[in-house]
């Protein structure tokens, strides 16, 4: 018996609809795409714990850096993008929030990501300051601890 | 007279390129990567000393300036405290020591300066995850749900049983580890 071999052409593969297949995917990006808006200027390794919950970030916060550099006196601690003394902090966190009243301080989220090296005195500090101005909605950044 | 002239024809072949490289640069510099963090709402700023407590609701945990735990002047490993924690907040053997009822617990933290932020975290993470586990099991029993998802009244109801009430006390400056 002979077959007949049949020719076949393959069907062409429609790539008209590729570039809206990409701008979805693009449009999917651009709008899931939280851009860095400022990052430690000082290496921070933050310590893990094991019960931690997940972050929901927010326009009005504010990170509070706190570094275990040794050398710099003055370079260990960071608010958003300013390395500041603690001088410095007292004065812009009484500038963030002399104009709230006092259930919106509660409000303002304050990120504390302290190296796990930092000795207790220095964040003592810190706390204290943010409970001199009523900002007193914190969260200690952590690692999840892996097992 | 005006000409009619011929609109040139957009070349679109490239289109999908110039969407591919777009594409390609929101990938790399999207972040994915979440945060974790342990909620806290600080006490309130005062001045002078607090008020008195009675010494049965008290559960005393002290660190020092080498990271070591003393619970109620007992020396006790990091990981112990979830369960010290559970106990003491629970009283199942009814104890003089320890607090009639569970809403009365107050959990004291008191730390050297030369105390690490990790140990304190840690230990801070540790209370956070007793409680956490008082609440679920609460919710379980009253409600047959995980606490996280009952509704905010429910919520309260299981927040009153368990309030974590934890006070820090100031640090002091262990004599022994200051260097000047």
């Amino acid at each position: 018996m002979r077959w007949k071999k049949k020719k076949r052409e393959s069907p062409e593969v429609s790539t008209a609809s590729l570039p809206d297949i990409i701008f979805m995917l693009l449009f999917f990006f651009m709008t899931v795409t939280v851009l860095k808006t400022a990052s430690a200027k000082m290496t921070i390794e933050l310590p893990a714990t094991e019960q931690s919950v997940k972050v929901n970030h927010e326009a009005s916060e504010y990170n509070i850096y706190v570094s275990s550099n040794k050398k710099e006196e003055d370079h260990k601690i960071q608010i958003n993008e300013y390395l500041v003394t603690m001088h410095q902090l007292d004065d812009i966190l009484k500038n963030i929030a002399s104009p709230l009243l006092d259930f919106e301080k509660l409000k303002v989220p304050i990120y504390l990501r302290v190296d796990k090296e930092v000795q207790m005195d220095l964040v003592y500090d810190v706390k204290l300051l943010l409970r001199k101005h009523g900002l007193r909605k914190i969260n200690y950044i952590v690692k999840k601890q892996s097992n | 007279m005006r000409k009619r002239r011929k609109m040139p024809e957009l070349n679109a072949g490239s289109m999908a390129d110039i969407a591919f490289l777009l594409l390609i640069f929101f990938l790399v510099v999207t972040t994915i990567a979440e945060d974790k963090g342990i909620p806290v709402i600080l006490p309130e700023y005062y001045e002078g000393e607090p008020g008195p407590m009675a010494a049965r609701n008290v559960l005393k945990i002290l660190i020092n300036g080498n990271d070591d735990v003393l619970v109620e002047s007992i020396l006790t490993e990091k990981d112990e405290i979830k369960d010290i924690v559970i106990d003491f907040v629970t009283n199942p053997n009814l104890d003089e020591t320890k607090p009639l009822q569970t809403n009365k617990a107050i959990i004291s933290i008191q730390n050297d300066v030369h105390t690490s932020y990790e140990t304190y975290v840690q230990i801070y993470s540790n209370i956070h995850e007793a409680y956490a586990f008082l609440r679920n099991s609460m919710a379980h029993e009253i409600f047959q749900k995980e606490y996280a998802q009952l509704p905010v009244s429910e919520k309260n109801t299981v927040l009153e049983k368990y309030p974590l009430k934890l006070s820090e006390a100031d640090p002091f400056l262990n004599a022994t580890t200051t260097d000047l």
